[in-house]
């Protein structure tokens, strides 16, 4: 059982944080190309339902990849796979905890729980110890297709990223109107109501 | 009389020796200090204003209802999820610790790998404790609400001077009521956990014991807090003394020059502050986890001491 290094957990985790990472950016990129304050708006309203269900379905769909095929999508592109100490993948439940309790743990002191795995034998990092996972190497081969891979999704990100900086210099008088719009929504609903009279 | 010094010597020892405890000390100090930011005030009143038409309203009507609620759907499952899942977090980083300082003062190995799947199995009963703890205390207040009222009632009408004599009795009740769910909950997790007792058993237990060992275990929760605070204290000051002297040197050259300040002339001075900041909220977060697994075992050597009248060695 050969386990994985850092580096191939590292592409791992960024590939799948780019994945969701590229669809947000791509919904940034429909709201800076809007020519008009109802498509902002709309493609506003869009991008945050987007970020909501997004959230809680990428989630689930990475439980069951890790539960059905060993492992996220990162980590299936890398070739790496989370196994228990008797080789078997993990159960959805088990993942669930892995992906949403468990890693916040790893997460803490600027994921100091992540680095351990460059301490560890075992190469485990907090939340593989708090459940008794291992990351192991299944297809050595695929760490050069996740680099490409991530390669691929960083270069992307920076070309959507380009169109949305020209994009949002092309529409910016758009923007400021309802910036501007909304300054005085404010003002007019919030901060008038909690003006305080000199009478009072 | 029980022996506190011995209870806080030998926590202090625990604390030291197992540092695998301090990464559940660590989870629960983050947790815990998320939970203050729940105060938002009426931010709904906020928007009780003019309903005058403008851009945002006219657009809000054009987006179709089925928008919305997918929209309002949404908001309300992620929230739940949230809830479900920082209760999870803190039931399971709570039993672990209980189970793992277990082991530590039998002199046991305490890793995430033995310790963790302690907490993990005590999930869902902690939660259910949980459930049981909020629906007692709502019951209680809302009993004393209603009992109140109708006392008010009856004296007011029967025998007005007795008024301030039970309002009086009736804030020490409360408060007593108070003190004594507060130490119940403290010891019910440990029935949980160490005597591997149902949510409602560990509860009636703890009830129990906190009652026929009252006021002991409010000298406990005493010497808890004031020492735990004490150690906060002084590990802050020292902190802040040896952040606080290289931070000074960054600031005064800005202050003084507070009229022609530039940004990118004091980029570096306001980067060292920031990390000076960042290392200062790392230390103190890692103070607060020393000082949860230093007060959690002492509860957990309190909870055997009156449960088993056991002798602590």
């Amino acid at each position: 059982m050969k386990y994985a290094s850092v580096w191939q957990r590292l592409i791992a985790g960024v590939i799948d944080r780019l994945v969701g990472f590229t669809l947000a950016v791509w919904f940034v990129l429909k709201l800076a190309q809007s020519t008009s304050v109802d498509a902002i708006l709309t493609s506003l309203l869009t991008y945050i339902i987007f970020v909501v269900w997004f959230g809680i379905g990428y989630l689930i769909i990475q439980a069951y990849l890790a539960t059905k095929f060993g492992g996220s999508l990162g980590k299936l592109i890398t070739g790496i796979e989370i196994t228990t100490s008797s080789g078997k993948y993990i159960s959805f439940w088990r993942a669930m905890f892995r992906e949403l309790v468990a890693q916040m743990l790893s997460n803490l002191l600027f994921g100091l729980g992540f680095w351990w795995l460059l301490k560890d034998q075992n190469k485990q990092t907090w939340h593989d110890m708090t459940l008794d996972t291992f990351v192991v190497v299944k297809r050595p081969a695929n760490t050069l297709v996740g680099a490409v891979v991530l390669g691929l999704l960083l270069l992307g990100n920076v070309m959507l990223i380009k169109n949305i900086v020209s994009g949002f210099n092309q529409n910016k008088n758009i923007y400021l109107e309802v910036i501007g719009e909304a300054a005085n929504t404010f003002e007019e609903s919030v901060l008038k109501n909690y003006t305080i009279s000199p009478g009072e | 009389m029980p022996d506190y010094g011995k209870i806080i010597q030998k926590s202090i020892e625990t604390t030291k020796k197992f540092k695998w405890l301090w990464v559940y000390g660590l989870g629960l100090a983050a947790t815990a200090g998320g939970s203050s930011l729940s105060n938002f005030g009426n931010l709904s009143d906020s928007f009780k204003g003019d309903t005058k038409t403008n851009l945002f309203v006219d657009w809000a009507g054009k987006v179709s209802p089925q928008t919305w609620s997918l929209l309002a759907l949404g908001v309300v499952i992620s929230l739940l999820v949230g809830i479900a899942i920082s209760w999870v977090i803190s039931t399971w980083l709570n039993g672990s610790l209980i189970a793992g300082l277990k082991l530590a003062h039998q002199d046991k190995q305490t890793t995430l790998k033995i310790t963790s799947p302690l907490g993990i199995a005590k999930i869902k009963d902690l939660i259910v404790l949980g459930i049981i703890e909020f629906v007692l205390f709502l019951a209680i207040l809302i009993g004393f609400g209603v009992g109140g009222i109708i006392l008010a009632t009856v004296l007011a009408a029967a025998a007005r001077n007795f008024v301030p004599l039970v309002a009086i009795f009736a804030v020490l009740a409360f408060f007593f009521f108070v003190i004594q769910f507060g130490l119940t909950k403290v010891l019910a997790q440990r029935a949980v956990v160490l005597d591997n007792l149902s949510p409602w058993e560990g509860w009636t237990k703890s009830w129990r014991l906190a009652l026929s060992n009252y006021f002991p275990s409010i000298l406990m929760g005493i010497i808890n807090t004031v020492s735990g605070t004490a150690f906060g204290c002084v590990t802050n000051i020292v902190l802040l003394l040896v952040l606080a002297i290289p931070g000074a040197i960054f600031v005064v050259p800005m202050i003084s020059n507070i009229d022609k300040f530039q940004l990118s002339a004091y980029w570096v001075n306001i980067l060292v502050l920031v990390i000076l900041l960042i290392a200062f909220g790392l230390a103190n977060l890692f103070i607060r986890a020393l000082t949860v697994v230093f007060s959690a075992s002492n509860w957990n050597l309190w909870f055997e001491q009156i449960s088993k009248k056991g002798e602590i060695k």
